[in-house]
């Protein structure tokens, strides 16, 4: 009988009412686009208000929350943006969405201490070192100057925004309490690829050279170790 | 637990929460706010737990559902309530998970007797997860469900008499309820056994677009005809650690605070009584 009732209630609540079911399907309903709002807040800007609304409703209706944990919903977000027929309109706007979708996870990602440079300078083994990357870091090459854009919007400079329309790498970490956004370079991309992958960071760095010769590797590494890329307990060679 | 009041946590308010002198000030959080791995949310959270008491306020148990409390988010409680070891713990007489999709709402339930062994169940199966007793909310209402067996009172006396839970008493859900229903306020507070009741809330509401419903939108500060049904109903009761509930147009904190002190004078006036 309850289990009857509560399919009849959602059932109910999936379709346009008056009165007190106005009342719980406009708090559902409400409920996901505010979520989705607050975990796409440049997505929000970049739509206008009316039409987040819209877009975000009708996201929720097709695919309402599966947790009650509203800081993380929304993960496919970015991929049924790029579905929709009016994209093309906005088309870096998918990648926005991505690098937000990032940010979460980066922000909501394990604590770890970060590794730090002094844990493996004057280490000659590279060949043999493997690093494990933080919980927090994130990282994509996008093909829009969608970093750029995100960017600006969280800063609030995009008055001064000049874009150039070419691939963009994001990377964001958190080295301390708070998730640190950098753009990251093509040699950059692979390097962390690399580590992602399971890679040696010799062999990362030598894959990496070979592909990019003009990139300074020693610097790339002490940049991205700076900056919280790899997990404290993670360095270890293999035997 | 000292029976003071407190205020709901918002991080827009977190240096002066942290700074507020008021004595026996304490925080509610949402748990479900705070049940991801790790980051800045959580640390702030810890730094609010070294400095007040913290009351875990979850909305997405769903203990009215017609199936067992789902796993994985009983597990999550279960560290938050671990790592912060709150003061108070409390959910909602509501579901809000249906064949695997969630609502974020708090969502009514006919009064049966089969919705009251589904509670009872799903309520001891929390607290043995937990291993400690938890606290009932009373919803708010908008619907006049039909196959209600019970009073809504004597269902809540039911469940902590069956469970061993407490209640939280959420006097804006029940002025709320009985304007939309059409029943006396204060005889519903009349009709709770004091000692059952661990906290209670306050909030705003709102009326909605027709203007014949109220909503519970907390909103808006605590309305004077709520005021009047706290503060006799304290005045019966005794002391119980209160909350002001602020979720929509946050206010600066000193006018949560101001609500806040509302209560603390009410709350010291029933001590003063009983002393």
């Amino acid at each position: 009988m309850l289990l009857e009732f509560q399919r009849e209630f959602a059932a109910a609540i999936g379709e346009p009412a008056e009165g007190a079911m106005s009342i719980y399907r406009n708090t559902v309903l409400s409920g996901c686009v505010d979520a989705l709002r607050a975990n796409y807040p440049v997505v929000a800007q970049l739509l206008g208000d009316e039409m987040f609304d819209a877009v975000a409703a009708e996201r929720a209706s097709q695919c309402p929350p599966r947790r009650p944990v509203l800081a993380l919903y929304g993960a496919r977000f970015p991929d049924w943006l790029q579905e929709q027929s009016w994209f093309g309109e906005i088309p870096y706007l998918s990648e926005v969405a991505r690098i937000e979708r990032l940010h979460i996870e980066s922000l909501f990602a394990s604590d770890e201490d970060p590794l730090e440079m002094a844990h493996v300078s004057g280490r000659d083994d590279w060949q043999a070192l493997r690093l494990r990357l933080h919980p927090a870091t994130r990282f994509d090459w996008l093909t829009a100057p969608a970093m750029s854009i995100w960017l600006a919007h969280r800063e609030g400079s995009v008055g001064e925004l000049e874009l150039e329309w070419k691939a963009e790498g994001v990377l964001l970490t958190r080295p301390g309490l708070d998730v640190q956004p950098s753009r990251l370079d093509r040699a950059g991309h692979r390097f962390l690829f690399g580590i992602r992958l399971g890679e040696s960071v010799g062999a990362a760095a030598i894959a990496t050279a070979g592909l990019y010769p003009d990139t300074d590797i020693g610097s790339l590494f002490t940049s991205l170790a700076n900056a919280g890329a790899f997990a404290a307990s993670s360095h270890r060679s293999i035997p | 637990m000292i029976p003071a009041a407190g205020v709901g946590f918002k991080a827009e308010h977190f240096a002066e929460a942290l700074a507020a002198p008021a004595a026996d000030l304490w925080f509610e959080v949402h748990a479900e706010n705070y049940m991801v791995d790790g980051g800045p949310r959580l640390a702030m959270l810890e730094t609010v737990r070294s400095e007040r008491p913290l009351s875990l306020h979850g909305v997405g148990m769903s203990l009215a559902g017609a199936v067992p409390p789902d796993a994985d988010h009983l597990a999550r409680l279960k560290l938050l309530v671990d790592r912060f070891e709150p003061e108070l713990v409390s959910e909602h007489l509501a579901w809000s998970r249906l064949d695997g999709r969630c609502f974020p709402d708090l969502l009514p339930v006919p009064r049966t007797n089969e919705a009251l062994a589904r509670l009872a169940d799903n309520i001891g199966r929390v607290q043995d997860v937990l291993g400690r007793s938890i606290m009932i909310e009373n919803p708010s209402h908008y619907l006049a469900l039909r196959d209600h067996q019970w009073s809504e009172t004597s269902f809540l006396a039911e469940l902590a008499r069956r469970t061993g839970c407490g209640l939280l008493i959420d006097v804006n859900n029940v002025a709320v309820g009985a304007h939309n229903l059409g029943y006396d306020p204060a005889a519903w507070l009349e009709a709770i056994p004091a000692k059952l009741v661990g906290e209670v809330h306050l909030a705003g509401h709102s009326l909605d677009k027709e203007g014949t419903l109220l909503i519970d939108s907390h909103d808006a500060a605590v309305s004077d005809d709520v005021w009047r049904l706290y503060e006799d109903f304290i005045a019966r009761i005794g002391a119980r650690p209160t909350l002001i509930e602020r979720d929509g147009n946050l206010p600066p904190f000193a006018e949560l605070m101001a609500e806040r002190q509302r209560a603390q004078d009410a709350l010291e006036g029933s001590l003063a009584l009983a002393a």
